[in-house]
């Protein structure tokens, strides 16, 4: 059990308002150890503040029991809702789209040709309102954020009862 | 007339647009438009000049030390501190791993799939690979059971459907000249430099925190401790780790990415006389070992050369440079009046079409970036000119490696003014990079055992210890070309601050006499044989390496079109 290891990476540019999502909740979990306190093993989890940094953060996640990605997600919906996608589909996704951008895309699926996948990955984060020169997230995307930490802390608590009851 | 769409064209986070109009299967003119606004300095007005770098830091994902570099040079220049040489020295080491780290990855995972064909990986033979392989280098993984074993990795990943980073839209394509067999190998070597990059970048943990975004800057040195026998420090047992990922870089940049380069390029012999644009080449120099103003002190040579003219190697003034808007969506009291940084405005508007849209209008302004200019001139920046310019002014150690090279490939010189050029220079810059990082790392041990362990100097720490005014110029070769800060400072705070990236003298848009910036003249000319599948085009704007406004990350799950090629 104690050699589990989940990660928590936050993705974004902290200049471009809305984009800014994964860096502030890798500072929110960061400041204020109660969130994290909450968890069965808290101390089993590692915050890594991606920023924009690409195939350079492969270092943080091999080996992972369970990562979360959390990004701002273009996904046609309202500014501030919640979409939360598996890992895979991610990567299978960005073949169609993005035929060679070095994102968190190309990130994972460079996890998957190197057969380092995470046990589990989620990606999650919410729909942008405004990506654009700026430090403050825009009305419904801070309104969100509460609900996207309580989000990911439920992931890692359910990872870490499972993985605590198979011992 | 077709009119080809390149929308985005980066691989690595970015905004770019290209525009070719093609006819008669070549183009007859290119359009370079970033299509982001990129506004850090208008973040860093009135901010304490000390923390500046933390900021401009959060320029570019994929080139964060750099910029913080750059930054705690300029702000040095401007207050007239002098750095300690170790601190000088733990820069210069940071700066090297990134850059032979950077180059790797674009040679193999943002540009190599332009010239290699996935797909003809599953149809080589495993034992002919193997043949190929050991007739160009010494590298242990070689074997006809290695090479099986990719062969049927790759062929599991194209069978799921994910082939994720390696998936490109031109596979099959006709400008594609390799045999098999190097495909196969190539394609080895990617996956192998995924594996390498990893334990490389490691140098970075060690000397700037364990952070992806190093931490350990501070304007007057660095905030990292030296101490020999400490734990928790850069200590002995750090310097040998250090100097181990330094060996592991040299064996596979030496025995793989350059016999790959050589081996690659010599299926396209037409690529050394396209791509060349302008031939003007710029470099400021760098890894100066803390030395601001002595430029023989200087790793790489700091000059210029106009016109492919090698005999003639221009000094360079920096005040000689200027951005001009006369393209580019930005305003202020006499547009047509290109500034100096220091002068520099940066006020935003936009006049282009409401996107999505077809077409820019080229005629007005189209572009997000402004348009360099040294005394008037455009100038490309990046590993070619730093070698040209290297190599011109005479530096022995570039000239026997270029030499050795042009040799080994039957070439004259002015071959390197070219797409292939650049990638050559790329990898030839690899390998001088790292005896510089052997020297480095030497010269920090002989500090260290010599009882210098000084890392910062504190002396004008405390801003009451400033001028009321100071103006500052940070320079330094990022892995991408010249990169300049320019700071302004004013009671104690900053006044103005301007960076103008590499990516902004090769990308910029035309200037106010129509002059095209690198990318655009680069591009003329360049035959396309398929113009719903410009390959040609992709070669000669990745050979650049471009990254743009390089920080927007969105994952996109509504499977849009991240690559437009239109035909009209």
């Amino acid at each position: 059990m104690t050699d589990r290891r989940y990660g928590v990476l936050g993705l974004g540019n902290r200049l471009e308002q809305d984009e800014a999502l994964g860096a502030l909740v890798i500072e929110k979990l960061r400041t204020d150890a109660s969130l994290l306190g909450s968890l069965p093993a808290p101390d089993t989890v590692e915050l890594i503040d991606g920023g924009t940094v690409g195939l350079g953060l492969m270092p943080y996640l091999t080996g992972l029991d369970g990562l979360l990605v959390v990004d701002v997600i273009n996904n046609n919906r309202e500014p501030g809702d919640l979409i939360d996608l598996d890992g895979v589909d991610v990567i299978r996704k960005d073949v169609v789209m993005s035929v060679h951008d070095l994102g968190a895309g190309e990130l994972l699926g460079a996890l998957y040709v190197m057969e380092q996948w995470p046990r589990r990955v989620r990606v999650i984060g919410l729909e942008p309102l405004v990506i654009g020169l700026g430090l403050d997230l825009t009305p419904p995307v801070a309104a969100a954020f509460p609900g996207l930490i309580q989000e990911l802390l439920r992931y890692l608590a359910t990872w870490q009862r499972e993985d605590a009851a198979a011992g | 007339m077709a009119n080809i769409v390149i929308d985005p064209v980066t691989r690595i986070e970015g905004h770019l647009r290209i525009e070719a109009k093609v006819d008669g299967g070549k183009v007859t003119a290119a359009y370079s438009s970033g299509t982001m606004f990129r506004g850090i300095e208008l973040i860093l007005k009135g901010k304490d000049p000390r923390e500046a770098w933390i900021w401009t830091q959060r320029i570019c994902g994929v080139c964060t030390s750099v910029h913080a570099h750059t930054s705690v040079y300029a702000v040095e220049d401007a207050l007239g501190i002098e750095i300690p040489p170790n601190a000088a020295l733990i820069r210069d080491l940071i700066a090297g791993a990134q850059y032979i780290q950077d180059h790797v990855i674009h040679f193999y995972h943002l540009h190599a799939l332009d010239w290699v064909d996935v797909t003809g990986a599953l149809k080589a033979d495993p034992e002919a690979t193997s043949k190929l392989a050991q007739s160009l280098s010494p590298w242990p993984k070689s074997s006809t059971e290695y090479f099986k074993g990719v062969q049927a990795r790759v062929k599991k990943l194209v069978d799921s459907g994910q082939l994720s980073l390696m998936a490109s839209g031109y596979w099959g394509h006709p400008a594609y000249a390799l045999p098999p067999e190097a495909d196969l190998m190539a394609v080895a070597h990617y996956l192998e430099a995924l594996e390498w990059q990893r334990e490389v970048i490691k140098i970075h943990a060690v000397l700037g925190g364990k952070n992806p975004h190093l931490q350990t800057y501070l304007v007057g040195g660095m905030a990292a401790a030296v101490d020999p026998n400490s734990p928790n420090v850069i200590n002995w047992e750090r310097m040998g780790f250090i100097a181990e990922r330094i060996k592991q870089m040299r064996d596979f940049v030496e025995q793989v990415y350059v016999p790959d380069v050589k081996a690659v390029a010599s299926f396209y012999p037409e690529w050394w006389k396209i791509g060349a644009g302008h031939k003007n080449y710029l470099a400021y120099g760098a890894m100066q070992s803390g030395n601001r103003t002595d430029e023989s002190k200087f790793a790489f040579n700091r000059g210029i050369i106009v016109g492919g003219d090698l005999a003639n190697v221009v000094k360079l003034d920096q005040k000689k440079i200027t951005e001009a808007i006369a393209h580019s969506y930005y305003t202020y009291e006499g547009a047509d009046k290109a500034l100096h940084p220091w002068d520099g405005q940066t006020i935003p508007k936009y006049t282009g079409p409401t996107p999505p849209y077809d077409a820019l209008n080229t005629d007005a302004q189209y572009s997000w970036l402004k348009s360099p200019r040294y005394d008037g001139k455009p100038m490309e920046v990046g590993p070619l000119a730093r070698m040209l310019v290297a190599y011109a002014s005479g530096n022995a150690r570039v000239q026997e490696i270029v030499n050795g090279a042009l040799t080994e490939l039957k070439l004259e010189p002015g071959a390197l003014f070219s797409t292939l050029g650049r990638v050559a220079a790329r990898a030839l810059e690899t390998v001088y990079m790292l005896d510089k990082m052997d020297e480095w790392l030497a010269a920090l041990s002989a500090n260290i055992e010599s009882g210098d362990l000084r890392i910062h100097n504190g002396e004008k720490w405390d801003p009451s210890t400033w001028p009321a005014e100071a103006e500052g110029w940070g320079f330094h070769e990022a892995p991408r070309g010249a990169l300049g800060h320019w700071i302004k400072i004013k009671d104690k705070k900053i006044e103005n601050y301007q960076a103008v990236v590499p990516s902004t003298w090769n990308a910029g848009p035309r200037d106010a006499d129509g002059v095209p910036g690198p990318y655009e003249a680069s591009l003329e000319g360049t035959p396309v044989a398929d113009p719903d599948r410009p390959l040609e085009l992709l070669r000669t704007i990745h050979s650049f390496d471009p990254c743009l406004a390089c920080a927007v990350h969105v994952v996109d799950a509504t499977g849009t079109e991240r690559v437009r090629v239109e035909v009209r």
